[in-house]
C-alpha cells in the first residue's frame, strides 16, 4: 500500500469527520458536488427528493440532539462515582404519552411532502417523448419508440480493460473509470421522457442519482417511468440491483442537449439507417457542459467511439419496427462474407462479448461454469447446436440471439469454430443465422 | 439445599468427552453449544467480510473474480445472520429463560438438542456449495430470482440448507413458548416476567410464523428451476416480484427477530447498572408486541423501485414509518431508566449505551429509508448497507456482547477480565464507526451495493471502511480472548455477580447449577430481587 | 439413556439421546442426495434413499422411546402440557407453510393476470411485451406455457374427496369419544374408518392426478396455474399421507391397549393435525377448485 494510499484515506477521514460535525457539506449541491451528500439533481424529482432528504435528515439531527443530549447529561451527572443515588420511580404516564404523541406527530410531518412527493413522481402522462430502456446481462439497449431506432450501451472498453483481474491499469489514469460507455443514451432536455424499463434476462435497475430516478428492470414487466432534465450536460449512473457477474460494470451515462441539437442527432442516426452516432462528433463545442455527477474534470475525448467496433451495429438496411429491432436482420452481405471477414469480426466480438467468461484463450471458467472454447465439446459438435446455444442461451450462458446482429454472430460461431486451436472450418453466414432465429 | 445436591448427582451422571456434547439434553450444555456455534460463525462471516473489505480498498479489481465476490456478500450475509446473530440469540434463551423463570430445563429437552445439532449439518451443506463447481450462491442473500436461478451446483444445497435453519428456528422458537408459558414458576405472571423473557416470547412467535414461509418461497424457486412450475416466470403468467414480497413477508419481520431479543438483553442491562427498575414496563411490552405485530404488514419497503401501484407504495411507506412510534417508546424508557440512577460503567453497560446511541442512528436512517421518494435515492447503495449494519452490528451484535459480559460470571463462576473488556469496547465501539459512518457518504453519492469495483471518486471513504473494518474485526480477537481467560479463572464470582441485578437467576450459585430449579423456586426466592416492583 | 427418576410431581427431563444427531445426519444424507440427484449425478438417488432410511429409523426409535416413556408413566400432567403447546404450535408452522401458496394463487390471479392484461400501472407490459393477452383463470400465461389443458372442475373428485375428508374429521372425533367413553371397539373402529377414508382420498386423488396428466394434458409445468394446482393439492396430499400413517400407528397402540381415558396426547395430537389437514382441504377446495 503506498503512502498516498494513506494520505487519502487520512483526507477522507477528515473530511467525513468534519461535514459530519458541521453538516456544512449537506448543502452541497450539482455544481459543487461534494461527492459526500445526495445530489440536487436537474430534474424536478430530483429537487423534490433532495429537499424531502434533507428535511428528514434535520428532523432526525435534532431528535437525535435532544436524545442523545439527554443521555449523556444522566451518564456525567447520574454516575454512582459521582456520588449520585439512584432514585426508584418506574413509570410515568404522562412522559410515556408525551413520547408516543410527539413521534408520531413528527412522522405525520414527514409523510405528507413525502406523499405528496410520490404523487408527482407517479403522475406518467402525457409525455413529449417515450424511450424504451432494456437492461441484458451485462448492457443497456435504448429503444428510440416514435423514432424507431434502438442501440446498445455497455462498459465502455478502456474502464473493461483496466477492471479485469489484476490489469496493472491504475484506474485513476482512466477517464470516468466504470462511468463510462460506448453509447451513451441521448435526450433533449426540457422535455417530459417517459422510460420504459424492462428486462430481457434477470432483474436489473436503471439509476440516475441526477434524475432521482431509480426503476427496476423486470423481465415480462415494462415499469414506467418520467424524467425533465433541465441543464444540458452528461449524467452518470449505473444498474443498482444485483444481476451477476458483472452487475459493477454496467454504468449508464446519458447526455442531455438542447432540442435542436438532439433533433439534429436523431436525424443523423436516422441518415446513418440507425447506426449509432456520437453526439459529441455533431457538436464538439458541447466539451466542458456541466456534468453533476462525475468528478470536476470532464473529458470527452476519452476513447470510447470507435474503441469497441464490434459493439456499434452494422448499418441496418430498413429501420426496422420498434420492439424487433434488436433482433433486426444485418444486411446480406454473403458475397465479401469470407473467411478472413468473419474472423476479424469474430475476434472482435468474442473479445467484446464472451472473453469475460470463456476467458480470452478460449479456455473457460469452471469456477463460473464457463465452458472452454478450446477444445469445447459444443464448438467441434454440431454446427447447428452450436447456434442454437449460442441464440437462445442456456442457463448461466445469455441467449446472444436478441443482444447481437445475424453477422455478428456468424462471425463469433465461425471463430469460435477455428480459433483456440479448433479446426472445423465451417464458415457461418448471417443467412444461417437468420434461418435458425 | 436439595437442587444443588440432585446436580452434583447430574454431574457425576452426564457422559464426558464429546458424546456428551452430542447426546446432552441439557439446557446449559445447549446453550454453551449455540453460543460457540454463533462465535465461530461469526468469525467465519467475518473473514468473508474481510475479504470485502480488502477487495473494496482501492479501486480496480485486485484480489478475487467478480462472481467470488458476490459469493462472499451472499455468503457472509447468510452466515452472520443465520449463523452468528440467530443462534446467539437462541443460545441467551437456553441459558437464561429457565433459570429466569425457575424452571429445570427447557420444555422439550430432545427436540432443543436437534434444534442445535441441525444447525452444524445445515452449515456444512451451505459452505461446502463454494467448493462446487459454478460456485456458491452469488445472488445476495435475497437470493432474487431469475438471478438465483441461474446458481450452479450450489442452488439445490443452499436452498436445502435454508430449510434445515428453518427447521431449526421453529422448534427452538416453539420450545422457548412452551418452557416460558407451561414451566414458569406460579408466583411469576406473565406481566411480572424479565423483559428479556418477554421479548424471546414475542420474537419465538414471530420466527413461527416466518420460517415457514421462507421454506415456501425457496421451495417455489426449486420446482421452478427442476420441475418446471412458472411462479416467477411471467410468460407462464408468474411474476419475479412474487418472490420478493414472499420472501420479505419472512424477511423483514426476520429483521425484528434479529433485534427484539436485543431489546430484552438491553432493558436487562441498563437497569441493573443504573440500579433502578426498568421504566415503563408495561408500555416495554406493548411496544415491543406492537413492534412484532406491525413487522408483518410493512415488508414491500425492500420494493419500493420495483413498481408497485401508488396505493401499495403509500400504504408500506406509512406502515414502515409507524414502527418508529414503539420503537422509541423503548428508546425513551432506557433514558427514563438510566435519568437519575446510580450509573457505573462495566463493559456490559457500556456495550448497551452504544446500543442505545448507535440503533437510533440506525433507526434515524430506517426513518430515511421508509419516505418512497427519499428511497429512490437511498435504495441499493451504500446508505442501505450503512442502515442496517448500525442496526445489526452496533444493533443485534453489541446486544449480544452485552448479554454475554453480562452473563459470564453467572456461567463461569468468574468475573472476566474488566480491563480487557473495555479495551475491546473502545476499541470495537470505535473502529465499528470508522466502518459503517462513511458508508452512509458513499450511498448518498450513490455507490452502489454488491459491487466488487467502483468508481475512483469513492476510493477515499471505501479505504476508511476498510481500515475500519480489519481493526474491528481484529478487535473481535481480543473477546475471545476475555471468554477463554473467563472460563480458565479469574476472579470468584457472588450468586448475584452485580449489585444492582434483579431477578431469579442470580439466586443461584455462580457457576449455576447443572439444572437450574430441580426444585421450583419458593415465592420468597421469586420476590428475593423482584424483578419489576409496583 | 438414563432417566432421571423425578418423583411423579417432578417435571420429567431426560438425560442423553442419540436420535436427534441420527436425525441430522439422516437429513443431511437425504438433502445431499436430493441435491445431487438433482443436479444429474446418479448416486444421488441412492444417497437420498439410504438418507430417508436413516431418517425413519430415527423416528421410529424417537417415538418408540417417548412412547414408551409414556406408559411407564414419567409424564405428569405438566409434561403433557408441554407437548400440546408444542403440536399447536407445530401445526400453526404448518399453516403458514401453506400460507406461502395460497398467498402466490392470490398473488398471480389478482395482480399479476391484471397486470398482464395492461391493468393499472402495468400498460406497456401488455402492449410491448404480452401484445393481445386477454387476463383470465385459469391461466397458463401469456406464453401459453405448457400448453392447452383443461382445468380442474369443482364437482367430480373433488367434491367426493371433500366429503370424504368432512366425514373423517367426524369419524376420528367419534373415535376420540370412544376413547373418552373407555370404549375400545367404538375407538379402533372409527379409527379404522377415519384410516380407510383418509388412505381413499389419497388414492382418488392419485386418479386425478393421472387423469390431469393423461387426459386433460395439465401438468405441473401448465404455467401458473399447474403450478399452484399442484403445489397446494400436492403438499396436502402429502399431509394426508403422512396423517393417514399416523392414525394407523394410533390404531395399532390403542389395539395393543395403549391410553387411557382421561391421558392419551398421542392421540389427541394427531386428530388436531387430521383436523388441520381437513381445514386446509377446505380452503383448497374453494380457491383452487371452486372460485
Ligand atoms: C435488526 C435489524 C433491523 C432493524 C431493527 C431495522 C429497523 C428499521 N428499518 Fe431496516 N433493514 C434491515 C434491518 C433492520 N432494519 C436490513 C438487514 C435491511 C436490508 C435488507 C437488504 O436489502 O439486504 C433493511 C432495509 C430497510 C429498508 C429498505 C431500504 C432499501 O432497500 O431501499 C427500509 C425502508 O423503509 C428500512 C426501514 C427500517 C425502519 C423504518 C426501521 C425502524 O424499525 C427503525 C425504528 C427506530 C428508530 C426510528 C430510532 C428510535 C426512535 C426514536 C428515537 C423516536 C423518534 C424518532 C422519529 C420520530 C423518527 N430498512
Ligand atoms: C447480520 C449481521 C451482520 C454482521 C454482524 C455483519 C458484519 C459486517 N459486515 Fe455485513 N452484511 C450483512 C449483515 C451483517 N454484516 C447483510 C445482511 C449484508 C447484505 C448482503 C447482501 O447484499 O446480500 C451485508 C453486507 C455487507 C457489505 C456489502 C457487501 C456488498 O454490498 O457487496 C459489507 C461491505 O463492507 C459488509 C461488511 C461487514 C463488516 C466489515 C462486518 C464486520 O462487523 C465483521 C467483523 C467480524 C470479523 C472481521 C470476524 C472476526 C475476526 C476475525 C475473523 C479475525 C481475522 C480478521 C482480521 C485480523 C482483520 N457487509
Ligand atoms: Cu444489471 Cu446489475
Ligand atoms: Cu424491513
Amino acid at each position: 500500500m503506498t503512502i498516498n494510499t494513506f494520505r487519502n484515506a487520512l483526507r477522507a477521514t477528515v473530511i467525513a469527520a468534519l461535514t459530519f460535525m458541521s453538516g456544512a457539506a449537506f448543502a452541497a449541491g450539482p455544481s459543487t458536488y461534494s461527492g459526500l451528500n445526495m445530489p440536487r439533481g436537474v430534474t424536478p424529482i430530483s429537487h423534490d427528493v433532495y429537499w424531502i432528504h434533507m428535511f428528514v435528515l434535520w428532523v432526525c439531527v435534532v431528535i437525535g440532539v435532544v436524545v442523545f443530549g439527554l443521555m449523556i447529561w444522566s451518564i456525567i451527572f447520574h454516575r454512582k462515582a459521582a456520588g449520585h443515588q439512584a432514585a426508584h420511580f418506574h413509570d410515568s404516564t404522562f412522559f410515556e404519552v408525551t413520547w408516543t404523541i410527539i413521534p408520531f406527530v413528527i412522522l405525520i410531518g414527514l409523510a405528507i411532502p413525502a406523499a405528496k412527493g410520490l404523487v408527482r413522481i407517479y403522475n406518467t402522462s402525457d409525455p413529449d417523448m417515450t424511450v424504451k430502456i432494456t437492461g441484458y446481462q451485462w448492457k443497456w439497449q435504448y429503444d428510440y419508440l416514435q423514432d424507431g431506432f434502438s442501440y446498445f450501451s455497455m462498459l465502455a472498453a478502456d474502464s473493461e480493460k483496466a477492471s479485469r483481474l489484476d490489469s496493472g491499469i491504475d484506474p485513476r489514469s482512466v477517464p470516468h473509470y466504470l462511468r463510462d460507455v460506448d453509447h451513451p443514451m441521448v435526450i433533449p432536455t426540457g422535455k417530459k421522457i417517459r422510460l420504459l424499463i424492462t428486462s430481457d434476462d434477470v432483474i436489473h435497475s436503471w439509476y440516475v442519482p441526477d434524475f432521482a430516478e431509480k426503476t427496476d428492470a423486470i423481465p415480462g414487466f415494462v415499469n414506467q417511468a418520467w424524467i425533465e432534465v433541465e441543464k444540458p450536460g452528461t449524467y452518470r449512473g449505473g444498474c443498482t440491483e444485483l444481476c451477476g457477474r458483472w452487475h459493477g460494470f454496467m454504468p449508464i451515462v446519458v447526455v442531455a442537449e438542447s432540442p435542436d441539437d438532439y433533433q439534429k442527432w436523431v436525424a443523423a442516426v436516422k441518415a446513418g439507417g440507425g447506426a449509432y452516432i456520437n453526439p459529441q462528433t455533431l457538436q464538439p463545442e458541447q466539451n466542458g457542459s456541466p456534468v453533476t455527477f462525475a468528478p470536476a474534470q470532464l473529458n470527452f475525448n476519452a476513447p470510447t467511439t470507435g474503441a469497441t467496433p464490434a459493439a456499434a451495429p452494422a448499418p441496418a438496411a430498413q429501420p426496422a419496427e420498434p420492439a424487433k429491432t434488436a433482433a433486426a436482420p444485418a444486411p446480406k452481405a454473403s458475397s465479401n462474407w469470407t473467411m478472413k471477414v468473419a474472423m476479424a469480426r469474430g475476434k472482435q466480438v468474442y473479445d467484446q462479448n464472451c472473453a469475460s467468461c470463456h476467458m480470452a484463450d478460449g479456455k473457460g471458467n469452471p469456477a463460473i461454469g464457463a465452458k472452454a472454447i478450446a477444445g469445447g465439446s459444443v464448438p467441434n459438435g454440431p454446427l447447428a447446436a452450436h447456434i442454437a446455444l449460442v441464440l437462445h442461451g442456456k442457463g448461466i450462458m445469455p441467449a446472444w440471439g436478441n443482444m447481437l446482429k445475424d453477422d455478428d454472430l456468424a462471425a463469433v460461431i465461425t471463430y469460435e469454430r477455428n480459433a483456440f486451436g479448433n479446426h472445423t472450418g465451417d464458415l457461418v453466414t448471417p443467412a444461417q443465422i437468420k434461418a435458425a432465429r | 439445599m436439595s437442587n444443588t445436591a440432585v446436580a452434583h448427582e447430574h454431574h457425576a451422571e452426564h457422559p464426558s468427552g464429546i458424546w456428551r456434547w452430542i447426546s446432552t439434553t441439557n439446557h446449559k450444555d445447549i446453550g454453551t453449544l449455540y453460543l460457540f456455534f454463533s462465535l465461530l460463525m461469526f468469525f467465519v462471516g467475518g473473514s468473508f467480510a474481510m475479504v470485502i473489505r480488502a477487495e473494496l480498498f482501492k479501486p480496480g479489481m485486485q484480489l478475487v473474480d467478480p462472481l467470488f465476490f458476490n459469493e462472499m456478500t451472499t455468503m457472509h450475509a447468510l452466515i452472520m445472520i443465520f449463523g452468528a446473530i440467530m443462534p446467539a440469540f437462541v443460545g441467551l434463551a437456553n441459558w437464561m429463560i429457565p433459570m429466569m423463570i425457575g424452571a429445570p430445563d427447557m420444555a422439550l429437552p430432545r427436540m432443543n438438542n436437534w434444534s442445535f445439532w441441525l444447525l452444524p449439518f445445515a452449515f456444512l451443506l451451505m459452505l461446502s456449495t463454494i467448493f462446487m463447481p459454478g460456485g456458491g450462491p452469488a445472488g445476495g442473500w435475497t437470493m432474487y430470482p431469475p438471478l438465483m436461478l441461474q446458481t450452479g451446483m450450489a442452488f439445490p444445497f443452499v436452498i436445502f440448507a435454508v430449510h434445515l435453519m428453518g427447521i431449526s428456528s421453529v422448534m427452538g422458537a416453539i420450545n422457548v413458548i412452551a418452557t416460558i408459558l407451561n414451566l414458569r414458576s406460579k408466583d411469576m405472571p406473565l406481566m411480572k416476567m424479565p423483559m428479556f423473557v418477554w421479548c424471546w416470547l414475542i420474537t419465538a412467535y414471530l420466527l413461527i410464523a416466518v420460517m415457514p414461509v421462507l421454506a415456501g418461497a425457496v421451495t417455489m424457486m426449486l420446482t421452478d428451476r427442476y420441475f418446471g412450475t412458472s411462479f416467477f416466470n411471467a410468460a407462464g403468467g408468474g411474476d419475479p416480484v412474487l418472490y420478493q414480497h414472499v420472501f420479505w413477508f419472512f424477511g423483514h419481520p426476520e429483521v425484528y427477530i434479529m433485534i427484539l431479543p436485543a431489546f430484552g438483553i438491553i432493558s436487562e442491562v441498563i437497569s441493573t447498572f443504573s440500579r433502578k427498575p426498568l421504566f415503563g414496563y408495561d408500555s416495554m411490552v406493548y411496544a415491543v408486541a406492537s413492534i412484532a405485530f406491525l413487522s408483518f404488514i410493512v415488508w414491500a419497503h425492500h420494493m419500493f423501485t420495483v413498481g408497485m401501484p401508488l396505493a401499495a407504495e403509500l400504504f408500506f411507506m406509512f406502515s414502515t414509518m409507524l414502527i418508529a412510534v414503539p420503537t422509541g417508546v423503548k428508546v425513551f424508557n432506557w433514558l427514563a431508566t438510566m435519568w437519575r440512577g446510580s450509573l457505573t460503567f462495566e463493559t456490559p453497560m457500556l456495550f448497551a449505551i452504544a446500543f442505545v446511541f448507535l440503533f437510533t442512528i440506525g433507526g434515524f436512517s430506517g426513518v430515511m429509508l421508509a419516505l418512497v421518494p427519499a428511497d429512490y435515492q437511498y435504495h441499493q447503495t451504500y446508505f442501505v448497507v450503512a442502515h442496517f449494519h448500525y442496526v445489526l452490528v452496533t444493533g443485534a451484535a453489541f446486544a449480544i456482547m452485552a448479554g454475554v459480559y453480562y452473563w459470564l460470571p453467572k456461567w463461569t463462576g468468574h468475573m472476566y477480565n474488566e480491563t480487557l473488556g473495555k479495551w475491546h469496547f473502545w476499541l470495537s465501539v470505535i473502529s465499528v464507526n470508522v466502518l459503517f459512518f462513511p458508508m452512509h457518504f458513499l450511498g448518498l453519492a450513490g455507490m452502489p451495493r454488491r459491487i466488487p469495483d467502483y468508481p475512483v471518486q469513492f476510493t477515499d471513504l471505501n479505504m476508511v471502511a476498510s481500515i475500519g473494518g480489519f481493526v474491528f474485526g481484529a478487535s473481535q480477537l481480543l473477546f475471545v480472548a476475555v471468554v477463554i481467560l473467563c472460563v480458565r479463572g479469574g476472579k470468584k464470582a457472588e450468586a448475584r455477580a452485580w449489585e444492582g441485578a434483579r431477578g431469579l437467576e442470580w439466586t443461584l450459585p455462580s457457576p449455576a447449577p447443572y439444572h437450574s430449579f430441580s426444585e421450583p423456586p419458593p415465592a420468597s426466592a421469586v420476590w428475593a430481587h423482584p424483578y419489576r416492583q409496583d | 439413556m438414563s432417566a432421571e427418576a423425578h418423583a411423579g410431581n417432578h417435571y420429567y427431563v431426560p438425560h442423553g439421546t442419540q436420535w436427534p444427531i441420527i436425525g441430522s445426519i439422516g437429513l443431511f444424507i437425504t438433502m445431499f442426495g436430493a441435491g445431487t440427484w438433482l443436479e444429474g449425478m446418479a448416486f444421488g438417488k441412492v444417497l437420498f434413499v439410504i438418507g430417508l432410511l436413516v431418517v425413519l429409523f430415527m423416528m421410529f426409535g424417537w417415538f418408540g422411546t417417548v412412547i414408551r416413556e409414556s406408559e411407564s408413566g414419567v409424564y405428569n400432567a405438566q409434561v403433557d402440557r408441554s407437548f400440546r403447546w408444542g403440536m399447536s404450535w407445530f401445526i400453526f408452522s404448518e399453516v403458514m407453510f401453506f400460507g406461502a401458496f395460497f398467498g402466490a394463487l392470490f398473488f398471480a390471479r389478482m395482480f399479476v393476470q391484471p397486470w398482464l392484461g395492461g391493468s393499472s400501472n402495468a400498460l406497456f407490459t401488455n402492449l410491448l411485451l404480452w401484445k393481445g393477452y386477454e387476463p383470465a383463470w385459469p391461466s397458463n400465461g401469456p406464453g401459453n406455457v405448457g400448453g392447452d389443458f383443461e382445468a380442474m372442475k369443482a364437482t367430480g373428485i373433488a367434491a367426493l374427496n371433500t366429503l370424504i375428508l368432512l366425514t373423517s374429521g367426524l369419524t376420528v372425533t367419534i373415535a376420540h369419544w370412544g376413547l373418552k367413553e373407555g370404549n375400545r371397539k367404538k375407538l379402533c373402529w372409527f379409527l379404522l374408518f377415519t384410516i380407510i377414508l383418509g388412505f381413499s382420498f389419497v388414492a382418488l386423488q392419485a386418479h386425478e392426478y393421472i387423469d390431469a396428466y393423461t387426459k386433460q394434458h395439465l401438468t405441473l409445468g401448465s404455467g401458473i396455474y399447474g403450478s399452484t394446482f399442484f403445489m397446494l393439492t400436492g403438499f396436502h396430499g402429502l399431509h394426508v399421507t403422512i396423517g393417514a400413517i399416523m392414525l394407523t400407528v394410533i390404531l395399532f397402540r390403542s389395539l395393543k391397549g395403549h391410553f387411557k381415558p382421561d391421558h392419551h396426547f398421542a392421540f389427541e395430537a394427531v386428530s388436531w393435525y387430521w383436523h388441520f389437514v381437513d381445514v386446509v382441504w377446505l380452503g383448497l377446495y374453494i380457491f383452487v377448485y371452486w372460485l
